[in-house]
């Protein structure tokens, strides 16, 4: 078990005052079986005359914020502890059954098993990731006939890692697909979309997954990648396992160093924040993310 | 033959018989005119074609005074091209419209069905009647309207069906409208337009009146919002003026009594939605959205779109706003629910659907796919998922390379398209230059939840020779639509034409509760009119001067006065292309390029009126049409042409004046449309006055300057022909009796700001303030001392003044105006650690 305190700052700065915005934030970490959120706070300036607190389509909490006080500077401040567990489907991968199962027969049970209807919903094109031949054409050599899914997975995944270069002003929100695929670069969450959009392009469903990395490893471990702001990888459906996350950014399986904060199909589904404003010109925005270990083998760790 | 038979168009004679395989709702087998045709035929082989040119005339010129448009999307030149409207209605005989309205109620109630289902339990999905795809693929599919059930209840109320009929003459359903449905407000038009035209025949056929389905449409707003202590307030939310059909959103708005808003108009605040008006926010109970869903709420539904409301889906989960339709359902508007919707209407209710879709295969589906591709020269492709998005392909008439190049489109991605068989359309006879010609038809209709059931609407529109699946989409505006006739079996018997419900109201109630953006748009458009009335009278003494027997000094009049048009901006300051006097005045008449000329000014005018128009008695509106058609294409562009057209531009506005001053409720309205006519005058004079007076002003200058400010009768009953500069200055800037001085418009705009709500905790606001100063100022100018010696003490009065003018416009803007702006989506906030210019 690993327990951390989560600080994800972000300020939007305008022009000229803002007279009235209004914000969806999804900044709350997600509960689920292998993490549970402790203490959640969110802390706005200027605070906001409405805030609601609910849950979205897919049960990630999430907060409408809305402030009607002239302003040309809004910041919000999210800070959270969160326990984080080891994942039961970790321990299952080594099943034989599971790895008996080629991608061909889970693209079908997804197709025709309606009791997946759920876990098909990851399956079909979303916003900020649509069909495109190139997806297909780059997930085609790992998905050879008969092959396991889970060993067709974690190849991609690797791949992914091995065949694009994280360049961080490479690309930004708007950035298409179809360009990250072009030009083999990008940060983490176009990798979580090109790792995405692959896996479905073979009939298969992928979750996008935004949330943390430790930001000051334990001695003696290298620093993650993309551990300074929020990250974001990939859940792929494993039938007869569940959800198994897979980091294309690190080429690595997530675990304990992982803190989700909230899963969707893409990243429009799940951004942090976003808004829109009435008056306010031209803005800029900016994010600062800080996870620190707070558990007793946190400061073993710092301690040799 | 008798004369007759050759005057008459001879319907029969000329008319060949309709091709095999394709129903002709005009001529039976035999080729004789159907029973339910013969009143019509009867009626047309009895009129002279110079009889039918009348009454195509008249059509056209009811439609043109309606202003009844349409835009054209993505045509470069497609705003506002004419409505068209055949003179000869579809009359569809009683029975077989009543098994169509027999099936179009069933539809809409499995529609309905199917929208609650795929927003509730998904037992459609899960059962397996429609595949997943569909919904959970569907771009317009909208988590975010999942897990609550909207006021109203997950219902289809307001609903569009495009049919068109196969050989037989049966129905099938080509397209389901179920999002904003349009054109309503056409077939209203068309029947007002063409039962007035034809009412003898209109009596004849005893044709069912379209009256009681508006009414339905209000009972079912009514129905859902009962608020107990106010009345409710029910608005038309129109994506604006851009939008195709913007014409119907201002009719149908005027003809129930409604609100038009656009979505910056509106604001939700803690989950309520509001109207933003001068007195603040005032709760709106339903919304008849005319705004696709994906461009509802930019936060929700769709970030780049300004259309809509931010937080409008927050509002409608919570219970606190009506929708018609509710959010959500446009989902359902894919092609690709075409195929499902009978199994579905099984499902739900153990029958199949009466009125079928048109033969419809989805190609997401394996077996679909294997027919659609075994049928491909017979069917026609198109996107099954996002409607309006890409063209439709018919292999049949695709070379094979493009045929290669599409099937391999249609093998990467089979689930976005769907296959359709058109066939051959039913055809009807349409007028056209005076002859007659078949015509392909389709119709679109409408219904209207009442109760727990549907009423249809009696008739609908008909458009000619258009592709029958998206009859309000498609640039093929020019062809005619047909008003529909169903016959209620008696005849009519001199009753009244149709007719709108009573006469517009001009002003619907105490104006604190308008939008903010109208009042805005009122205060220009005071202002605009105000402008083109100062640079008009400027340039008929500039006219009048030209023509004829003016004296030997009139052309050092006419060129001061282009210095006042110049300092006006009627005219760019400096001129390149070095025109002649005549040719600078003409341009400041004629020129459409920039919008100070009387031409530019009218265009905003109309622009302005357009987007207030349904605030705007008729009268006024008439008004406001004829100032534009006074610069529609002319021949000549001459002096005389442009005398001619200052008169009655001058005599127009009077005109206008006169409707507002009489008629229109002492409102904040008013009192904004008010407001921008003063702000005008005032700095219009001054400049006109510091123009005109300018160094080596001599008697003919100020001559000009009296009789362009309509006060020469008036200085000459104070002080005979004696022309001096301090008492033409008084009468024009500081007099306070003069209605035309300076002094009066800054007295009249105290008196309005003074009625307008308080938006600062002070004593004055800062309008308020700024007025006071200015009144002052000019009161207290000692006028003979300040127009002694060289003037200087005049001119910087006059500065001062013109100043402390604009410094109140902008006061106005900002205190009331300011939040009218449209919303902007912001950058998302993600792992960017960098800072992000948007």
């Amino acid at each position: 078990m690993a327990l951390y305190r989560v600080r994800h700052q972000t300020i939007y700065r305008y022009e000229t005052p803002v007279l009235h915005a209004h914000h969806l934030a999804h900044l709350r970490p997600l509960d689920c079986e292998y993490q549970r959120p402790q203490r959640v706070f969110l802390e706005m300036t200027p605070a906001p005359l409405g805030q609601q607190q609910s849950s979205d389509y897919f049960g990630n909490a999430c907060d409408v914020l809305e402030v009607f006080a002239p302003h040309d500077r809004f910041e919000i401040v999210a800070t959270s502890e969160i326990d984080v567990l080891d994942r039961p489907v970790l321990g299952r991968l080594e099943e034989r059954q599971l790895h008996g199962l080629s991608w061909e027969d889970a693209a079908k049970s997804l197709r025709l098993d309606t009791s997946l209807v759920a876990e098909r919903e990851f399956a079909f094109d979303s916003p900020l990731v649509r069909s495109h031949p190139m997806l297909r054409d780059y997930a085609a050599p790992s998905f050879t006939r008969g092959r396991g899914l889970i060993d067709a997975v974690l190849e991609l995944n690797d791949r992914v890692h091995d065949e694009f270069s994280y360049e961080p002003l490479a690309t930004d929100v708007s950035t298409p697909l179809a360009r990250v695929m072009r030009e083999r670069r990008g940060v983490c969450q176009d990798f979580a979309h090109v790792l995405i959009g692959s896996l479905r392009s073979m009939g298969l469903a992928a979750r996008y997954i935004s949330g943390y990395l430790e930001t000051l490893p334990p001695a003696g471990q290298p620093r993650l990648v993309g551990s300074d702001a929020s990250h974001a990888w990939v859940s792929a459906f494993v039938p007869g396992l569940g959800w198994l996350d897979v980091d294309p950014t690190n080429a690595l399986l997530p675990n304990q160093s992982h803190v989700t904060l909230a899963f969707g199909r893409d990243f429009s589904d799940v951004s942090p924040l976003k808004g829109v404003v009435l008056g306010g010109g031209r803005h800029n925005v900016h994010v600062g993310v800080d996870v620190h270990r707070l558990d007793a083998s946190a400061d073993i760790d710092t301690a040799t | 033959m008798s004369s007759a038979a050759s005057r008459s168009v001879g319907l029969v004679a000329e008319l060949p018989p309709a091709p095999a395989g394709v129903f002709d709702e005009y001529l039976s087998g035999t080729g004789a005119p159907r029973e339910h045709q013969k009143l019509l035929n009867d009626f047309v082989r009895g009129a002279s074609p110079q009889d039918l040119e009348r009454l195509v005339s008249a059509l056209r010129q009811r439609i043109a005074a309606q202003e009844v448009t349409f835009n054209i999307l993505g045509a470069p030149d497609g705003s506002n091209r004419p409505w068209q409207l055949d003179l000869l209605p579809l009359v569809i005989e009683r029975s077989r419209w009543s098994r169509l309205s027999e099936g179009l109620v069933q539809r809409a109630r499995v529609l309905s069905a199917v929208y609650a289902d795929l927003y509730g339990e998904r037992r459609l999905i899960r059962e397996g009647v429609i595949p997943a795809q569909l919904v959970l693929g569907n771009p317009d599919f909208a988590r975010a309207c999942c897990g609550y059930v909207p006021l109203g209840g997950h219902r289809l109320h307001l609903y569009a069906c495009d049919v068109g009929a196969d050989a037989q003459g049966e129905f099938q359903v080509y397209s389901d409208r179920v999002a904003a449905p349009a054109g309503s407000g056409y077939a209203l038009e068309n029947r007002l337009a063409l039962g007035g035209v034809l009412s003898g025949l209109f009596n004849d056929y005893g044709v069912q009146r379209l009256r009681r389905f508006f009414s339905a449409v209000d009972e079912c707003v009514h129905s859902l919002v009962r608020p107990i202590e106010r009345q409710a307030r029910v608005v038309v939310l129109s994506p604006g003026l851009s939008d195709e059909s913007a014409f119907e959103h201002a009719y149908l708005t005027r003809y129930w009594g409604y609100e038009l808003v656009e979505g910056r108009d509106l604001t939700v605040r803690d989950r309520v939605v509001y109207l933003k008006t001068l007195s603040g926010l005032k709760k709106v109970d339903l919304v008849i959205r005319r705004v696709h869903d994906r461009f509802c709420d930019p936060v929700r539904l769709r970030e780049d779109s300004t259309l809509g409301v931010a937080g409008l889906v927050e509002a409608a989960a919570a219970g606190n706003v009506v929708l018609l339709n509710p959010l959500g359902i446009g989902a359902l508007e894919a092609p690709g629910f075409k195929p499902y919707l009978d199994a579905a209407s099984r499902f739900f209710f153990g029958d199949g659907l009466s009125l079928p879709s048109v033969e419809t295969h989805y190609c997401g589906d394996r077996a679909a796919l294997a027919h659609a591709r075994g049928h491909l020269e017979e069917l026609v492709f198109k996107p099954a998922l996002l409607e309006r998005s890409g063209p439709v392909v018919r292999p049949a008439l695709l070379s094979a390379g493009e045929r290669e190049e599409f099937l391999e489109r249609l093998d990467q991605n089979p689930g976005a398209f769907v296959a359709e068989r058109w066939s051959g359309l039913s055809l009807a006879p349409v007028l056209e230059n005076g002859s007659l010609r078949r015509a392909s038809v389709a119709l679109r209709t409408f219904l209207c939840r009442r109760d727990d059931d549907y009423l249809v609407m009696p008739g609908g529109v008909a458009r000619s020779d258009v592709p029958p699946d998206g009859l309000f989409l498609t640039g093929e505006t020019e062809r005619a639509s047909k008003d529909v006739w169903i016959s209620s079996g008696a005849q009519l018997g001199g009753r009244s034409p149709p007719s709108m419900p009573d006469g517009p109201i001009e002003l619907r109630r105490g104006g604190l509760e308008l939008p903010s953006r109208l009042l805005d748009d009122l205060y220009w458009l005071g202002r605009y009119i105000e402008r083109a009335d100062v640079a008009a009278r400027l340039l008929r003494s500039a006219f009048d001067r030209l023509n004829g027997e003016a004296p030997d000094d009139a052309q050092l009049g006419v060129s001061r006065i282009v210095d006042a048009l110049r300092a006006t901006e009627t005219l760019p300051a400096s001129d390149p292309t070095e025109a002649d006097t005549e040719g600078l005045l003409l341009t400041a008449v004629f020129d459409a390029g920039t919008h100070t000329t009387l031409h530019g000014l009218m265009r905003s005018v109309h622009a302005l009126s357009r987007r207030t128009r349904s605030w705007l008695s008729r009268s006024t509106w008439q008004t406001m049409h004829q100032l534009i058609a006074l610069f529609q294409p002319v021949e000549a562009r001459g002096v005389r042409e442009a005398s001619e057209v200052i008169d009655r531009l001058l005599i127009l506005l009077a005109s206008l004046r006169g409707a507002t001053l009489d008629n229109m409720v002492r409102s904040h309205a008013w009192r904004f449309l008010d407001m921008g006519r003063r702000v005008e005058r005032g700095t219009m004079m001054l400049t006109v006055v510091r123009a005109m007076l300018a160094p080596g002003a001599a008697r003919v200058h100020m001559e000009l300057l009296l009789e362009s400010a309509d006060s020469l009768l008036t200085y000459r009953s104070r002080y005979l022909s004696r022309l001096q500069v301090a008492p033409v200055v008084d009468l024009l800037v500081t007099d306070d009796t003069n209605p035309r001085s300076v002094v009066f418009q800054a007295s009249e705009l105290a008196n309005h700001v003074e009625a307008l709500p308080r938006l600062e905790d002070r004593p004055r606001s800062r309008a308020q303030r700024r007025i006071i100063a200015l009144q002052s100022s000019l009161l207290s100018l000692d006028v003979a001392q300040a127009c002694s010696a060289s003037g200087a003490g005049l001119r910087s009065a006059l500065e001062t003044a013109s100043g402390l003018f604009w410094e109140f416009s902008d006061d106005v803007e900002q205190a009331f105006f300011s939040h009218t702006v449209p919303l902007r989506a912001l950058a998302s906030a993600a792992w960017i650690n960098e800072d992000l210019e948007a």
